[in-house]
């Protein structure tokens, strides 16, 4: 895939060319300041599948640049790279069903990455490493939990493979030592930061009932899974090795 | 107020009066009174001509007001009591002057579908005044039994007219016992759903009913002439019935007016306070501080200048996103808290403890209100400081009301001295109170932590959710 890159400011495409040198995906970035002669020549002796824009350039209106440019080959995707504040309402009728989504300077990489799987329409997954210590990886970079007793909670979801998740059970396993009233408090604390999380990453995999959890495993990959799978025939560490209540399914496995 | 309006609650309030004068002559019987002869055309001329004149005027006011339920509820009663006040003309005149005349028998059919009409504009702007301006929400099966109810009295008054028309006795107290219940089922079944806020809605139906009496009460009379005590009841019930509508009108067209002036100033003072806001919130002090801090964690590593600058890029972005919308939703702006908690951790190399006990979040909030509450309780709680200090937010649902609670368990600060400075809870109070019409509680006391309580009454904001 071709995917151009315009902005106005050289700075911008440099940033650019340094987060984007090592990605492992099959895109071509071709990078321009907003020159339209030098555009649209580039445009009419190659096939381009995806612009990475900018808004406000010196020369140009990016909204009117995707305007023009969609004119005339109706198959490209876009993607505005932008500083300014972006509402839906902003994006003119004539180029929003082009529109993948939009990247916040400074760039987020990602939120590159996400939509980079988007415009090749490649499903973001989200990798789940339970041998070991617990992680999440989602576009190659780690999930930041904004809290251990939260990253706990959805490695007890993901433990149970599927199965309800109720207030009770997590409470009993991850604040065994609280007070009832102190321990709810707490639960609805880790439920709101993880809810907070899986938004920020834009991987929602939990449904939130009252007082109960229950996980969609489509789009996770995860090694704890692959075993029960018989995928991999050789556990390679300890299981949740952090949480002392995985020793039960540690013993089970 | 419209010109429209304030010209058709004059001439209303005229036509009423000699309505008024009509039925009070009626109800004395003085028809037999050789003097009340001669007045009677001339009295019924002028009620006619200034029901003409409403009916038009109500009917031009709808093209300047044209989504107003009341405004058009106001227009079908005139054209109702034009149709019957010109249906009292014509049978008094077909009486008096030319008995067998084809002219009056077509009129009092042309009066008869005209009263129809407005009947059935009257009821279906009745439901539409009750679910869009007075909230009524109804469920399935209420729907249901509404639309039945609504048919019915439709066909029940088209039976009912029709059966005066052409005198069939025999259906006849049956038709109108019905309707006389139907009237009493739609007050009681209206009646549950009225909420003591609603004054006017109660008074539509009282006013309702009394017309429904007042036709059950008005046959009975002109069929069985020894029940003469009845004879001024259908009287009163006009009166009452006309009364309640010119009060209910001028009530509606004081309050949109006034609400529509306060509407103003409050959206200038909203506009005020949102800018004193933007000016606490992006100063060089603020900004300069978080450079150096972001420049500071270059000097770990990569990823956590990055991570600074992320976090700084997140705060000013939600900074200038609240001078584009005046409401955001509750996840949003704690979306907002934690993030900002989370940069003064990384600036202050400090390690806050927030707890979100959120219970409901499906309202809206002004934008870096909670953000800046939590801002002050950070400033002078010194929770840092304190063994197991912490900040609670709360959000819990109640019959009435969404509420938010924050509260930490810091140092406390002596009311007097504080919240009069505080420019931060200044605002963000006046922001709510403005936006959401909340109530806005803070206790604190020296050594006794803090509590902030924000009641926010529930209404059209706990629907809807912009972001």
């Amino acid at each position: 895939m071709n995917a151009l890159v315009i902005d106005d400011e050289r700075s911008s495409l440099h940033l650019f060319f340094d987060k984007t040198i090592n990605i492992d995906k099959d895109i071509n970035f071709i990078y321009f300041v907003d020159d339209l002669d030098h555009i649209f020549s580039f445009l009419e002796n190659h096939k381009v599948d995806l612009i990475i824009l900018d808004i406000r350039m010196k020369t140009i209106n990016g909204f009117d640049l995707a305007k023009m440019i969609l004119k005339k080959y109706k198959d490209i995707n876009l993607i505005f790279f932008t500083g300014l504040l972006v509402d839906e309402t902003d994006i003119p009728l004539e180029i929003k069903e082009k529109v993948i989504g939009i990247l916040y300077k400074p760039l987020n990489e990602a939120k590159l990455h996400e939509l980079l799987n988007k415009a090749l329409n490649k499903e973001t997954k989200l990798v789940v490493r339970m041998f070991g210590s617990f992680d999440c990886f989602i576009n190659d970079h780690v999930v930041n939990f904004t809290s251990t007793k939260s990253k706990e909670l959805f490695a007890l979801l993901l433990c149970l493979n599927g199965k309800l998740l109720t207030m009770e059970h997590a409470i009993t396993l991850l604040w065994p030592d609280k007070e009832l009233s102190k321990a709810k408090i707490l639960y609805r604390d880790a439920v709101w930061r993880l809810r907070s999380t899986l938004n920020d990453i834009n991987f929602n995999c939990v449904e939130f009932k009252r007082a109960a959890l229950m996980l969609n495993k489509d789009n996770i990959e995860c090694d704890y899974y692959d075993y029960l799978a018989n995928k991999i025939s050789k556990r390679p560490e300890r299981f949740l090795i952090n949480y002392d209540w995985s020793i039960e399914t540690e013993n089970y496995l | 107020m419209k010109v429209s309006k304030k010209l058709s609650i004059y001439f209303l309030s005229v036509l009423f009066l000699i309505v008024l004068i009509v039925f009070i002559l009626n109800f004395f019987d003085l028809k037999n009174n050789s003097s009340y002869d001669k007045s009677w055309p001339v009295i019924l001329i002028i009620s006619v001509f200034f029901s003409t004149l409403i009916v038009f005027i109500q009917i031009g006011s709808l093209f300047f007001d044209r989504d107003s339920s009341i405004n058009a509820l106001m227009t079908c009663i005139g054209i109702l009591l034009f149709s019957i006040s010109s249906e009292d003309s014509f049978s008094y005149l077909e009486k008096t002057l030319i008995p067998n005349s084809s002219i009056f028998l077509s009129s009092k059919v042309f009066f008869i579908v005209v009263q129809l009409i407005a009947y059935f504009l009257i009821e279906g702007f009745t439901i539409r005044l009750f679910i869009r301006d007075f909230n009524f929400t109804y469920k399935k099966h209420e729907v249901v039994v509404t639309a039945v109810l609504y048919i019915i009295s439709i066909l029940l008054l088209g039976a009912f007219l029709i059966l005066e028309y052409i005198k069939v006795i025999i259906f006849f107290y049956s038709s109108i016992f019905i309707i006389y219940l139907y009237w009493l089922i739609r007050l009681l079944f209206f009646s549950y759903k009225i909420e003591q806020k609603s004054i006017n809605a109660g008074l539509i139906l009282l006013s309702n009913f009394s017309i429904g009496i007042s036709f059950f009460i008005s046959t009975i009379n002109s069929l069985n002439t020894s029940l003469l005590f009845l004879r001024g009841i259908p009287s009163l019930c006009a009166i009452v019935s006309n009364l309640i509508t010119v009060f209910i009108y001028i009530d509606f067209a004081y309050r949109t007016t006034k609400s529509a002036y306060k509407n103003e100033i409050s959206e200038q003072k909203i506009k005020e306070l949102q800018s004193s806001l933007l000016t606490m919130q992006i100063n060089p002090h603020y900004i300069f501080n978080s450079l150096n801090t972001i420049k500071n964690m270059y000097s770990y590593s990569q990823e956590k200048g990055d991570k600074g600058l992320e976090l700084l890029s997140k705060n000013l972005r939600q900074i200038v996103n609240m001078s584009e919308n005046k409401l955001i939703s509750l996840n949003k702006e704690l979306d907002n808290v934690l993030n900002y908690v989370e940069f003064e951790n990384l600036k202050q190399n400090t390690n806050y403890n927030v707890i979100f006990d959120i219970d409901s979040s499906d309202f809206l909030v002004p934008p870096l209100s909670i953000v800046t509450l939590i801002e002050n309780s950070l400033k002078y709680s010194k929770i840092n400081e304190i063994e197991g200090g912490f900040i609670l937010i709360s959000t819990f649902e109640e019959k009435n009301y969404m509420k938010v609670r924050i509260y930490d368990n810091g140092v406390g600060f002596n009311l007097m001295q504080v919240a009069s400075k505080s420019s931060g809870i200044k605002n963000t109070k006046e922001r709510f109170k403005l936006l959401l019409r909340a109530k806005f509680i803070v206790k604190s006391k020296a050594g006794e932590g803090t509590e902030i309580l924000i009641e926010i009454p529930k209404g059209d904001n706990h629907e809807r959710i912009s972001n």
